[in-house]
């Protein structure tokens, strides 16, 4: 009886892990169903993929690029996130400074991806400067409208105590009035790096010599699109795994007092 | 109707002297100007624990408003005897909600309004065991209840050893046997420290058992009708008969008094 429960337990539909297990293995299934139904180039079977993973990761190829899509990556995404910040707990704070930038953050806002691309490509020349301020032009926008509606949210009786008390202007920032837009900064940074990733590629792809985005340009007019699959899986591990390894640790941290 | 202010001699550099001829502010919805204070006039010898009595809407937070500094426009003085003004020292304060930060423990919620010196920490490990908490130190305020989250407050507001206490109605939503626990140990801090109190209330009845003396207050725009010294022994009992005669005593006097009309 007390087996057939822990049994139960074990299989139940709720257990988290094992349906991601599950649900992962299914994808990959209805994958190589689904290839091996059509027997094409245009989708390859997961085996194909992943031979192909594996040997770009030996020669040390897809590293290369990998590492320089990451570099700009990070790049981007830090430049997005303290401007983004910046100005947004800015007019968030200020009604006039608001009012100021408020068209301007709009224009931005609606400008699409690609036209910002191109324009800093012919303004700035095919370079790494261009390159990283079209990106981060890209997301600033996105940042700054999370961080001004968290700056609307901050509770000004908090940080009357800070007042009353006396606490230095910088404590005051650091202490009282950052950690109310931490859920803030979080959700700008979650919603960030995917969004910033996806615009690096088409980055890359437009006036950059290296990289993933470059790379699978490359494979795109080969029509070797075994390689890639390859590629977009080393990009979405790299991305997992910042998820889980870096965002998700610093989420928890930071939520601990509302988790209990 | 002239109100019977019996000052006492100020001697004490930090007796508090309170002049304010006018204090209004812009009531932005509609478009005009309100006043809430006007010449109300009173001292406060170093400390005394003070009370303000007054019908709601009377301009009580917004007196301590001014007195901590939070608002420094106003048409009038507040200064202590030596010339100095309240913000130059430290301020206690108490709202009338805890006002804890949510993502701190309750030790951090203490010492965060302070240098963290090593006896300041030591200070506020005391405070939060005066306050019968030290089992909670590491707590987040969200597993507290209301009078536990409190008692933090009452810590915090010591913490820096403050030169002037404001209270704005700080026991107002607990229960009574809560709220007389938590006046008793802010007593037991006060009189330890010695620190000059002013506490908002409209209850009378705690305004008796906790005070020195009680100044009430007048319908906006605010001033002084009555400033009512309480000469009972302490320790008070919460009980004692003396403390009720008092109260029926002053209402049979100015039956209209807690209303804000003398």
């Amino acid at each position: 009886m007390s087996s057939e429960i822990s049994k139960n337990k074990y299989f139940r539909m709720g257990n988290p892990i094992y349906m991601r297990i599950f649900s992962f293995v299914l994808l990959l299934f209805v994958w190589q169903i689904s290839s091996f139904l059509i027997q094409s180039d245009v989708l390859p079977s997961p085996k194909t993929v992943l031979s192909i993973f594996f040997n770009e990761m030996v020669n040390g190829e897809m590293l290369y690029h990998l590492g320089i899509t990451l570099w700009r990556v990070i790049l981007a995404f830090t430049i997005a996130m303290l401007l983004g910040t910046g100005l947004g707990i800015a007019m968030g704070s200020k009604k006039n400074v608001n009012i100021m930038l408020d068209g301007w953050h709009i224009l931005l806002l609606n400008t699409p991806a690609l036209v910002i691309i191109i324009l800093c490509y012919v303004w700035f020349g095919l370079n790494e400067i261009a390159a990283i301020t079209a990106v981060a032009l890209n997301k600033i926008p996105n940042v700054l409208v999370t961080i001004r509606e968290g700056t609307r949210a901050i509770d000004r009786k908090i940080l009357q105590v800070a007042d009353v008390f006396k606490v230095s202007y910088k404590k005051k920032f650091i202490s009282f009035f950052l950690p109310q837009l931490y859920p803030f900064i979080m959700a700008a940074a979650r919603g960030g790096i995917s969004l910033i990733w996806k615009i690096v590629l088409v980055v890359e792809l437009l006036g950059r010599s290296n990289g993933i985005g470059f790379k699978l340009n490359e494979f795109f007019n080969l029509f070797d699109i075994a390689s890639i699959f390859a590629y977009t899986l080393s990009f979405v591990a790299v991305m997992i795994f910042v998820e889980y390894a870096i965002i998700s640790p610093i989420e928890r941290r930071l939520n601990k007092w509302r988790t209990i | 109707m002239e109100n019977n202010l019996k000052e006492k001699p100020l001697n004490t550099p930090h007796d508090l002297i309170v002049d304010i001829l006018e204090k209004s502010y812009d009531n932005k919805s509609k478009s005009i100007r309100n006043n809430a204070i006007k010449n109300m006039k009173f001292n406060v010898p170093q400390g005394q624990f003070c009370c303000l009595v007054g019908p709601s809407g009377c301009g009580k937070t917004t007196l301590l408003n001014l007195l901590s500094g939070l608002d420094e426009n106003l048409n009038g003085i507040i200064k202590y005897q030596d010339g100095s003004i309240p913000k130059d020292w430290p301020i206690g304060y108490m709202f009338q909600e805890p006002r804890l930060m949510p993502w701190l423990s309750v030790k951090q919620n203490v010492t965060i309004v302070t240098q963290q010196t090593s006896e300041e920490i030591e200070l506020s490990e005391n405070l939060i065991n005066e306050m019968g908490l030290s089992k909670y130190m590491d707590s987040f305020p969200s597993e507290l209840s209301g009078g536990m989250q409190r008692r933090v407050a009452i810590a915090r507001a010591f913490v820096n050893k403050p030169k002037i206490l404001l209270l704005d109605e700080p026991f107002i939503s607990l229960d009574e046997t809560v709220g007389n626990l938590l006046r008793q140990m802010l007593l037991k801090l006060w009189e330890q420290q010695k620190t000059t109190v002013i506490f908002v209330t409209h209850d009378l009845r705690e305004a008796i058992y906790l005070s020195d003396r009680i100044l009430f207050l007048s319908k906006g725009p605010s001033r002084i009708i009555h400033d009512f010294n309480i000469n009972i022994n302490r320790p008070r009992k919460l009980n004692d008969k003396e403390l009720d005669s008092l109260r029926i005593e002053l209402i049979s006097n100015h039956p209209e008094i807690l209303s804000g009309k003398i």
